[in-house]
């Protein structure tokens, strides 16, 4: 194979790549105008939540098979993870699901919580 | 087996060591960003400057070799899965720009590695997870390849650089 000595196509694909990403969430790429969440442990949907319809908040507790605790906090247009056993605790840090695409992750749990088409 | 081997079988050993510390010190950092899949990656300076300085071979079982013995580390076994599939997607791709950039790209070679890293950590996520929606980390986790790609490939392209300008025989 041939030595590139000057890959500038690639530096250039990868500032695209950058630029592009920037982009895309600088202009709300990844907003949402939908209100139903799905809560998903190892695949499966366990609960479907319609966020507006929520009057008084409340809270959900997820085990999973293996010991995995999530605990879920319900509130009007708003979710997120209040408070689980998972070691990196990512899925607390990552707040409150709110209008946005990007679904919060419990890696170690398995858990999803993310926006569903009407 | 003749005395270069068993030479070789040491500091490769060492080196895989040396990935291993790595690895378990940067598990100890807590991560400021709380996105999940986001990491600096450090244990990536060993693989590269393995499959600069001995070949892909030897690169592979030094990487495998850490994946596995790091997740013993780990507390959550499921990480093996995210582990191995991230890195060897980044080693395939690393093993092919390896052979047609200069030495003076190292750091190119390392931010395309940890793009297609966390390309094969979403694809692993979506299996594992059972959703696709996985898909909209990709451009949390494209801005923070390029970051930390950059980061570990200029380490790494320094050490390259010194340990050959030493004159130490690896």
């Amino acid at each position: 194979m041939q030595t590139i000595k000057k890959p500038w196509i690639w530096v250039a694909f990868v500032a695209l790549l950058l630029l592009g990403s920037l982009l895309f969430l600088i202009f709300g790429g990844l907003d949402t105008e939908q209100s139903k969440v799905c809560i998903l442990q190892n695949g499966q949907c366990l609960y479907e939540i319609d966020l507006t319809e929520v009057k008084e908040p409340y809270e959900i507790e997820l085990r999973s098979e293996d010991g995995g605790i999530n605990l879920i906090r319900v509130e009007p247009n708003r979710i997120c993870i209040s408070e689980a056993n998972c070691p990196d605790q990512i899925c607390v840090g990552e707040g409150w699901l709110e209008g946005n695409r990007t679904p919060i992750v419990c890696l170690p749990n398995q858990t999803v919580i993310m926006y569903i088409g009407d | 087996m003749n005395r270069l081997n068993l030479q070789k079988f040491c500091k490769l050993a060492l080196i895989t060591a040396l990935a291993l510390i790595i690895f378990t010190v940067e598990m100890q950092i807590p991560n400021p960003i709380p996105i999940p899949g986001v990491k600096l990656g450090l244990a990536n300076i060993i693989t590269l400057f393995c499959i600069f300085c001995y070949g892909p071979k030897d690169a592979l079982y030094v990487l495998l070799a850490r994946i596995i013995l790091g997740s013993m580390f780990s507390p959550n076994p499921i990480s093996l899965l995210y582990s191995l599939s991230g890195g060897l997607f980044c080693y395939c791709i690393t093993v092919f720009t390896s052979r047609v950039f200069s030495e003076k790209y190292i750091w190119l070679c390392s931010i395309i590695g940890a793009i297609f890293h966390n390309i094969g950590q979403i694809i692993i996520a979506i299996w594992l997870l059972g959703t696709w929606q996985i898909v909209y980390y990709l451009p949390y986790l494209m801005i923070s390849a390029v970051a930390s790609g950059l980061f570990t490939g200029a380490s790494s392209q320094y050490v390259i650089r010194r340990m050959k300008k030493s004159g130490v025989k690896w």
